[in-house]
Parts: C-alpha cells; structure tokens; sequence
C-alpha cells in the first residue's frame, strides 16, 4: 500500500517536471523568478478549493456548489468589509458553516445523493445572490486592501502571502488527514460507510463535520480569488469548479472514496496551475486549447490510474 | 382509490383556478395606455442583465402606458427562450422585449410571435427573424472607439496585449473587426498576443497575470474584463501602469479615477445596460404606430480621465457593486434617474403611481 501511494507520487513529479520544462520551452520568461512566483499564487486557491473537495471526495461525496461557497464568502466579505474587517470575515465564516452544515445534514442524515445535493445547493446561492445583490447585499464589491494583499502580495520573489497562507492551511489539511482520528474516519466512512458505522462511527456527525470543512475551504479560496480580482463578481470562482475536481482527481483520490491523499490534490493543483500558463502563451486558436486541455487531464488520469492499479 | 376520489376536488378547484388565471390574461386589454410587455434573458444571475431588465421595468413605469411587465429571467438557450416566446404568445402581450442567445435559434418562435401581431424588439444582440426591430450598442464601434483611443494613448507605437471576450461569440466578433480596422491604421502598433477570456472575471485576471511581463506590453485592450486586469499590472509590473481599454464596470471607473495621478490611462468604452430602457421605447414608439428603424445602433463613447473627468466622475456610484454598468442613461432613449433605475420596480409592483 505505502509503495504504492509512493509510486504514483513519482508519477505526478514527473508529470510536474515535464509540464514545467515544456512550458519552460516555449516561453522561457516562465522559469524566472517573479513568472514562478505568480504561477504558485495563482495555484493557491485552486490548492484550497481542491482541499475541500478531497475532504469530501474521499468520503466518497462531491460538492459542486463549492464554486457558488467560495463567491458567496468573497461577495460577503467585500460587501460587508465597510463595517470592519473582523465582521465581514465573520459574516462569511456564518455563510460557509450553514451552507456547509446544510449539504451535510442533507448528505449525513437524509441520505441525499451528494451530486444531487450540491448541484441543488449551487443552483439556490445564484438564485440568493442574485437578489441579494440589489437587495439585502447591496454595495461596493471592492476587496479591503488588507485581503488584495493577502491574496497577491509578495513578500520576497517568489514567495507571496497566499502562498504562505496555502502552505500553512494545506499543511493542516494534510496533518488532519493524515494524523488525526477525524481523518481516519473520513477514510474509513470513504472505504465503506456501513461498516463504519458498526464499528460505532457516528457517520452522520462526520459527514456534517466534512461538508463544513470544505465549505469553510472554499470560503477562503473564494477570498483569495477576489483579492486577486481587486473586486468580486458574482460569477467569480464559476470557472474554478471543474479544476477543482479535475486537480484531486489528477492527484489520485478515488471518486468512490476512501483512497487518495491531499499531497495527490496539490500536485494535481500544482500540474493544472502550469498547464494554464502554459496554454496561455501559445499562440493558437481557443478550440485547440479547450482540446490540449481536456486530452491531457484525461489522459492524466488513466496514467494514474493504471499506475495505480499495478501491483 | 380513496386518493384519487379526495384528488377530484382538488382537481377542479385547479381547473377553475387556471381557467380564471387564462380569463383574466386573456382579457388583459390592449389598448394604448395598458400594453403588456414580455421580456425573455436567458442568462440569469449577471449584473449586467439584472439592469437590463431593471431598466426595462424602470422605464415602463415612467412611460405610464404599460400596465404590465412579465419577465423570464433564467439560464437557458434558444429552446428555453422559445418557449419563453410561445408562453407570451399565449399570455396575449403586446410586445416582447428579448436578448437573444442565438441568432437564428429563436426565429420560428419570435415568427409565430410576429405573426401573431406582437412586436418583437432584440436587445443587445440580433436576431435575424423578419420583422423584428433590433436595438443594440453598435460592438463594431465598439471595438474601434477603444482601439483609437488606445492608440492615441500609446503614442501610436507598441505592443498590444488584445483580450477578447467568446471565441466565435457575434459580439465578440464585430469588436474584433472594429480592434483590427483601427491597428490596422498605425504600422506601429502590434498585436503581439490575442487571449480569449470568455468574459470571465477570474479568467481574464489569471491571464492577465500569466501574461503581463515588464516591457513586453505598452498596452492592454479588452473587451470588458478590466479591473483584474489593473490588479495584475499592480503585482506583475510593480505598479508601472500601461494604458488599459475597459468597459463602464463601476470598479474600472473607479481604478480610472484613482489611479490617474499614479500615471494609469484608463479607457472607458461605454457598453450600457439601460440598452433595456431603449428597447422598451421603441417597443412603445412601434405599438403606437411610430416609423421606427428596424436597427437601432448605439454609438459607444471612450472616455479617459483626462479628458472625461466630469463624466466619469459622475457615472462612479460608491454603492454599487464592482461589475454594475454604470452608464446609466442613454440620451434620447431613457428618462429614469438612477435611484428609478436602483428601485427595480415594474408598473405592477409600483408605487410610483404610474397606473393610478
């Protein structure tokens, strides 16, 4: 098993490396200094929304209105920011808590099929911030100073502030995974939920616990994301969503559950991050890049997938 | 079977209810002061399209010879606003106000439509169903007015990053001949990379990022995604700002009125969502039996701070969000003041008493 999970993080090195000398060649400003440190900010929220979606995913759940989360945390933050700072991240933490709680009360004890749930959930936040937008959460979008730099500042080439804050919540991510019981449990519940449940896990409680984890990652990704931006609109992270899958999936969490790791995820952010930039510099025509872009997540995937499968 | 016997109550309390909904639209009056106007977005949760409609409703009220806005504001394609079409047909409107997702798509419903004496007016963008009146900003001016202004901006020399909105998008399209007639022009201006940004926010911020090195650009043009694009000159060229074409978003007004002292040229090409309140006067002009052109094309002004400052300066609302429009009248066209606009109210949620 150790061997295993070992092997196919060589493969996603590899594939990392290779990404980034083909990008390197064919625009060689991407491997100074100031291109790699704009590169590891830009993968910093897409490294925290694919946390979220390994928490879940490895519980065998998916949560599409994660995109819809990290806009409604930033579109709150911005909007409320004119009445401290402090408050407005507050307003957005309340917002990601009962979202999150609600797609994991309905997951957990309802037994909603999860695609179903967030798709649903999704749908809801456009229909609420739609309104909300000339209504109850009228005002200036515009991103406090404090949270611009937070998600772009640099601090010294290449290291910038998101990048710290990624490094330091991921690493949290991955110790809770890894090291804790909380995290053996999500495995465990991934693996197989029923007997899980006999051995006197409280599924339930874990899988709201989980919704809300993710949900409270994707409020940061979406901060970050609007901080980038300066400003928040309400299709800010809409783009981000399938990424976020796209990376946990590269990474090597099964979709069923129970298996993957989020060091996976972030070398699948990481790949996605560098393919970006590097479809970004060629020169051709945008149905060619949709089509480099979608054969070669596909064709990561079954690398992986057939890497790991091998014995 | 007990159910179905309980359901025949229901049943015919149903029937009676629809049967008195059908009477009360069917009899909806059609006389000059009490038209009944439909209007069809297919993309919701967009700022730009919520004022859309918002000026639509805003200057229905004002005209005081509409009694009725019906709108149908959802994600959908052309079979979803065909349907749209056909549900107003029924619902016996006097004319139906529709930005279209498609060209083509659309015509056999807005033909049943036409056919049946409703008129059809497209907004923003054309349909090709004839009879319908269009009333859109004219994007190939568009594209030019920005790409002069540009130019001057450059000093008629330099690299241009060019970021445009939907490949194969008609918009998209007609800006681009608009851009090219424009470089064409100066041999010293170069398009030296052209980047698709799908009028994604965070899309067009990433590449601005991914794309923005010290000296390889002298200027940027883009077809509305604006101010991430000032956030990366912040971060990419350590505030060495370079000349930038933007739309009306309130937050590129706002860059362009602050960061003019730190030597930032913004340009801003007007691409106005009170376009709604101009479809609804010319749907009122043709049902009072006005000529009206079959294609109205807005002119699109290119403001700069140096020379527009009055004009941006009041088109700035601190209180509203990053990516509202904030051209929020069309000459000739709309009446409504901002706070109108603001309100969002139709004729028959208002009470500006306009029906009184």
């Amino acid at each position: 098993m150790k061997l295993k999970i070992n092997r196919s993080m060589i493969a996603l090195w590899i594939i990392l490396a290779l990404t980034f000398l083909v990008t390197g060649l064919v625009d060689s400003y991407f491997f100074s200094i100031p291109s790699i440190g704009i590169t590891l900010q830009l993968a910093a929220p897409l490294g925290l929304l694919a946390a979220g979606q390994t928490i879940v995913m490895l519980t065998g759940g998916i949560d599409l209105s994660l995109a819809m989360i990290a806009t409604g945390a930033a579109y709150i933050v911005s909007v409320k920011s004119e009445s401290g700072l402090l408050i407005s991240l507050a307003y957005a933490l309340i917002f990601c808590v009962v979202v999150g709680a609600v797609n994991g009360i309905a997951v957990g004890v309802f037994g909603v099929n999860p695609l179903i749930m967030t798709l649903s959930m999704s749908a809801i936040l456009i229909g609420v911030f739609t309104v909300g937008v000339s209504t109850f959460l009228r005002g200036s979008s515009r991103m406090p100073d404090l949270l611009i730099t937070a998600s772009s500042g640099l601090i010294l080439d290449p290291i910038t502030w998101p990048l710290i804050i990624w490094i330091i919540v991921g690493g949290f991510v991955h110790f809770s995974l890894t090291r804790t019981g909380f995290g053996r449990v999500i495995y465990a519940i991934g693996d197989n939920a029923k007997a899980a449940r006999l051995a006197g896990v409280k599924v339930w409680q874990v899988q709201i616990a989980v919704y809300v984890s993710c949900a409270i990652l994707g409020g940061m990704a979406g901060i970050m994301l609007g901080g980038q931006s300066g400003a928040v609109a309400i299709s800010l992270a809409n783009s981000y969503l399938l990424p976020s899958v796209a990376a946990v999936v590269i990474g090597g969490t099964s979709i069923m559950g129970g298996m993957g790791s989020y060091s996976g995820s972030v070398m699948g952010a990481l790949i996605l991050s560098v393919l970006s930039y590097l479809l970004a510099t060629l020169n051709s025509s945008e149905a060619f890049k949709q089509l480099v872009y979608g054969g070669i997540v596909l064709a990561l995937a079954w690398v992986y997938s057939s890497i790991s499968e091998r014995k | 079977m007990k159910s179905r016997k309980s359901m025949k109550p229901l049943f015919a309390a149903a029937t009676s209810v629809a049967l008195v909904l059908g009477m009360s639209l069917t009899a909806a009056p059609a006389n000059a002061n009490n038209y009944v106007i439909g209007v069809s977005n297919g993309w919701a949760g967009n700022s730009w399209r919520e004022t859309m409609v918002c000026a639509i409703k805003a200057e229905a009220t004002l005209s005081k010879k509409v009694s009725k806005v019906l709108v149908s504001s959802r994600n959908t394609d052309a079979a979803g606003q065909s349907a749209d079409v056909r549900a107003f047909i029924s619902q016996k409107v006097n004319a139906i106000i529709i930005n279209p997702g498609d060209k083509d798509a659309i015509n056999p419903a807005l033909g049943e439509a036409i056919k049946a004496g409703i008129k059809v007016i497209a907004v923003d963008g054309p349909v090709s169903a004839p009879g319908a009146y269009i009333v859109s900003n004219d994007q190939k001016k568009y594209g030019a007015a920005g790409a002069e202004a540009l130019a001057k901006a450059m000093n008629y020399k330099g690299n241009v990053l060019y970021m445009r909105g939907i490949s194969g998008h008609p918009a998209d399209t007609l800006r681009d001949e608009g851009f090219k007639s424009v470089m064409a022009k100066y041999k010293n201006m170069k398009v030296t990379k052209e980047v698709f940004t799908n009028w994604d926010w965070a899309k067009g911020g990433e590449l601005a990022k991914q794309l923005l090195k010290p000296g390889k650009f002298q200027g940027v043009w883009t077809s509305g995604i604006d101010y991430p694009v000032v956030e990366a000159m912040k971060t990419n060229l350590r505030g060495k700002y370079i000349p930038l074409v933007g739309a009306d978003n309130n937050e590129f007004l706002r860059q362009t009125k602050e960061l003019a002292s730190k030597g930032f040229v913004g340009i801003v090409v007007s691409n106005p969502a009170v376009i709604g309140g101009a479809g609804l006067k010319v749907a009122l002009d043709v049902l009072d039996g006005k000529t009206v052109a079959s294609e109205s094309l807005l002119t699109p002004t290119a403001w700069t701070y140096k020379a527009n400052k009055k004009e941006i300066d009041s088109s700035y609302f601190v209180g509203q969000e990053a990516t509202f429009s904030s051209a929020v009248k069309i000459p000739g066209y709309t009446t409504f003041s901002p706070a109108q606009l603001f309100r969002c109210k139709a004729p028959q949620d208002s009470d500006d008493g306009a029906r009184a």
